[in-house]
């Protein structure tokens, strides 16, 4: 994947995602990270935050198979959510992890996503005024 | 038939499907400590965890789990939702079993099973 | 019960008011419902609210294209649905409430699914071993 130029007329913007897991079967692809994959040329700086929950979204692992069986159909176009996280990575996005979620749920630093920045809560915060906008999408 | 049909003793037999959890807000554990309260009070409890409710397994000290447990609640963890969220990389309540979503059909499809969803 | 007729019991109604893409609850209600259905169990949907947008006839077949994978087949909500109606071969129904059709403008279902007033919601309920209200709305 190569990094996708920036041109477009947008604003810097920074968009914090802090609710995770909102639609499985009837989302497939089209989640809220594949919106900013789809969306970031328009802008002339985007990047991502995730918080609370949302950082399992940027933690590696190997067991989760994004395919439900329903009837007949094998539905296996659901959302693989680290894989867009490596998405966003390869794309140019920062990708920043909220360090006391990944913590409070167990998890070490070193599974996140290799290129993901990974920061206390007042490091998040204090990104913000590099950022024309910040949004909570 | 009577969906009614009171179990043996007077007690029953719940099912109670937590897809919130301890994440989704400070008032989140209520429902599960309405578990401890059936359980204490001599029903049969078995909690499924699902969705984003499978974050009240993670770790050994979640007080909700520890006290459904202390009053003999069964609780399961959807297996297809603790993947999901990679949760095979942390610690889950040694209280706690991951299950398939067989489980969860076979006991809501109980004679006596009363089901509730949080 | 009254009535002289020998009513059909359900093994699982679904009442499902919470919105699709709020959260992976559409998921969930369609895995039970598939894993009830496996052992051989029967279930109803009884779909509310923002719910009742899962079976509109105008999403077609397919989603919208992924702009990240052109090729790739992604099903809609209703033809999921639709499909799991005739696999179920009798055994999986889906019931729009019309109240709540009416309330959100999505009136346009596509033709397996049954149209019921909400004056008939305890009929429904009465008409099943099991239920379980997945809230939402």
């Amino acid at each position: 994947m190569t990094t996708t130029a920036r041109t477009g007329p947008g604003p810097s913007v920074l968009c914090v995602l802090d609710r995770a897991y909102r639609g499985a079967v009837e989302a497939q692809f089209f989640h809220a990270l594949y919106g900013l994959l789809d969306l970031h040329g328009q802008f002339e700086r985007m990047d991502v935050a995730l918080r609370g929950a949302a950082v399992t979204m940027a933690v590696e692992e190997d067991i989760y198979r994004p395919s439900v069986r329903l009837g007949t159909m094998v539905l296996d176009t659901l959302p693989d959510y680290r894989g867009s996280v490596r998405d966003l990575v390869a794309e140019g996005f920062e990708v920043l992890v909220d360090r006391d979620a990944v913590t409070a749920l167990g998890f070490a630093p070193e599974r996140l996503v290799t290129g993901t920045t990974c920061l206390a809560p007042a490091e998040l915060a204090g990104r913000w005024p590099r950022y024309d906008q910040v949004w909570f999408v | 038939m009577d969906a009614r049909t009171a179990p043996p003793e007077g007690t029953a037999s719940y099912f109670l499907i937590e897809s919130k959890g301890n994440w989704a807000g400070p008032d989140a554990g209520a429902f599960l400590l309405d578990g401890v309260a059936l359980a204490e009070a001599g029903h049969r409890v078995r909690v499924f965890l699902i969705e984003d409710g499978v974050f009240s397994a993670v770790g050994t000290g979640t007080p909700e789990v520890e006290r459904l447990a202390a009053a003999g609640a069964e609780i399961l963890v959807d297996d297809f939702s603790a993947a999901q969220r990679a949760l095979d990389g942390t610690t889950l309540s040694p209280h706690v079993r991951l299950v398939g979503m067989d489980a969860a059909a076979a006991a809501l499809t109980e004679e006596d099973c009363r089901g509730v969803w949080h | 019960m009254a009535g002289g007729m020998e009513r059909r019991l359900w093994d699982l109604l679904l009442i499902l008011t919470a919105a699709p893409h709020s959260g992976d609850v559409v998921t969930s209600a369609l895995r039970l419902s598939q894993a009830v259905l496996d052992k051989g169990g029967s279930v109803r949907v009884w779909a509310c609210g923002y719910a009742t947008m899962m079976t509109q006839d105008t999403f077609g077949d397919t989603k919208l294209p992924n702009t990240r994978d052109p090729e790739g087949h992604y099903p809609s909500p209703s033809a999921i649905v639709r499909r799991m109606i005739a696999d179920g071969r009798g055994r999986f129904a889906w019931i729009a409430c019309t109240a709540c059709t009416e309330e959100r403008g999505a009136t346009h279902h596509i033709p397996q699914v049954r149209h019921r007033s909400p004056l008939r919601l305890a009929t429904t309920v009465v008409g099943a071993r099991q239920t379980l209200y997945l809230g939402g709305a």
